[in-house]
């Protein structure tokens, strides 16, 4: 017993010293800092309320180097180009800080010209927006329902090596749920990204 | 002792083939055991973490494109090098292409790690959930293990060779010190 309390102990005591963690939104929650305007790739400032969408709003934050953003990146814009169509807002948020090698604003251009976004693509100049959120790695999914609340959080589906070993397309089907008035099966999921290079 | 050298290259190769005997190799053989990169599955990844000896074992994921990683990368040696014979296990788990598993070793001897990496073979939820319920999945990130397994102290992001010292010393002296 006196192991476990003072190990415990010890475990708080470094805790403190060490462990940061972000304010994080949660599913069921609002959307935050919907009226941020952020700079697009075509030069004009775009807030999340800007392009909300009436069946719901895919917030996703990326960037244009991180292997597991390349690895998602087709299935990303596919679903994105798609389901904008179908009446959801897109907006694609790069929060990692601009100096770091592939990340400037030039960069995020000709990015999004090759990959063909049809939504915008824009910057996080204070990395606040990813804070707030509490994304923490690219990509990090955030869908939205018609009311604002979060309906799904995490990975684009469950294999980002290998489309074609993917079992669980997340986010094709919460976007589906979403499109015909269904409660998303799953919420949440996890997968390996980048750490997002905060500003 | 020549056969005794061709027996242990023989259980290099096996070896290879299954990664956890990687971490018997040396012990066995005398040797230091050859620096590389090994695939490796989940199970493989949470077996060697269960079956560290060391009172606490430090398990890092990391990847060589990872910017912060590479910067992290030779304070993770020098924490080795004070604290292996201290009690301290290092378990590095890249998120490499396993396929590409030639990139981690170029990596590894360029740093002069004095220990291999496995390679993640399975990057998805499983594999974040084995090294801990809250890890986002963001590299690199540090956990910190006793020696049943149990996860008692992790972190995501680059840390300074002091902060890890420091989580380090305060758990050794905590899990060493009631050792009766």
């Amino acid at each position: 017993m006196k192991k476990k309390y003072t190990l415990r102990l010890a475990i708080s005591a470094v805790a403190a010293l060490t462990i940061t963690s972000l304010a994080a939104i949660d599913i069921g929650d609002p959307l935050v800092d919907a009226d941020v305007k952020m700079r697009n790739v075509d030069g004009s400032r775009v807030s999340i309320n800007d392009i909300k969408g009436e069946k719901g709003t895919l917030v996703i934050f990326t960037c244009n180097h991180c292997p597991f953003v390349i690895d998602w990146q087709a299935r990303m814009v596919e679903l994105s180009n798609t389901y904008k169509e179908k009446g959801f807002g897109v907006i694609f948020i790069n929060s990692n800080d601009s100096t770091t090698k592939g990340d400037s604003y030039e960069d995020m251009q000709k990015f999004a010209k090759e990959h063909g976004y049809q939504f915008p693509y824009v910057v996080d100049e204070t990395s606040q927006v990813a804070q707030n959120f509490g994304a923490q790695k690219t990509p990090d999914v955030f869908l939205f329902d018609a009311a604002g609340e979060l309906a799904y959080h995490g990975a684009v589906d469950d294999n980002g090596r290998n489309p074609e070993h993917v079992q669980e397309t997340y986010l094709k089907d919460a976007l589906e749920a979403l499109l015909t008035g269904k409660k998303v099966a799953v919420q949440e999921t996890k997968a390996v990204g980048c750490s997002i290079k905060l500003r | 002792m020549r056969v005794r050298d061709f027996i242990c290259q023989i259980w290099f190769r096996l070896a290879l083939l299954t990664p956890i005997l990687l971490f018997t190799y040396a012990c066995r053989c005398g040797t230091p055991t050859p620096i590389t990169g090994i695939p490796a599955s989940t199970k493989t990844i949470q077996s060697s973490i269960l079956n560290s000896t060391e009172p606490l074992t430090l398990v890092h994921a990391w990847a060589t494109w990872c910017g912060p990683c590479r910067e992290e990368f030779p304070e993770l040696i020098k924490i080795h090098n004070e604290y292996a014979s201290q009690g301290l296990a290092i378990i590095l788990v890249s998120a490499d292409n396993p396929d590409d598993f030639s990139i981690v070793e170029t990596f590894l001897l360029e740093q002069s790690s004095p220990v291999s990496s496995f390679i993640a073979t399975e990057l998805n939820q499983a594999f974040i959930e084995t090294l801990s319920l809250n890890w986002s999945g963001a590299l690199p990130s540090s956990f910190f293990f006793g020696s049943n397994g149990k996860l008692l102290i992790e972190w995501e992001g680059k840390k300074s060779y002091a902060q890890y010292a420091e989580t380090i010393e305060i758990l050794l002296k905590e899990i060493t010190g009631d050792t009766p």
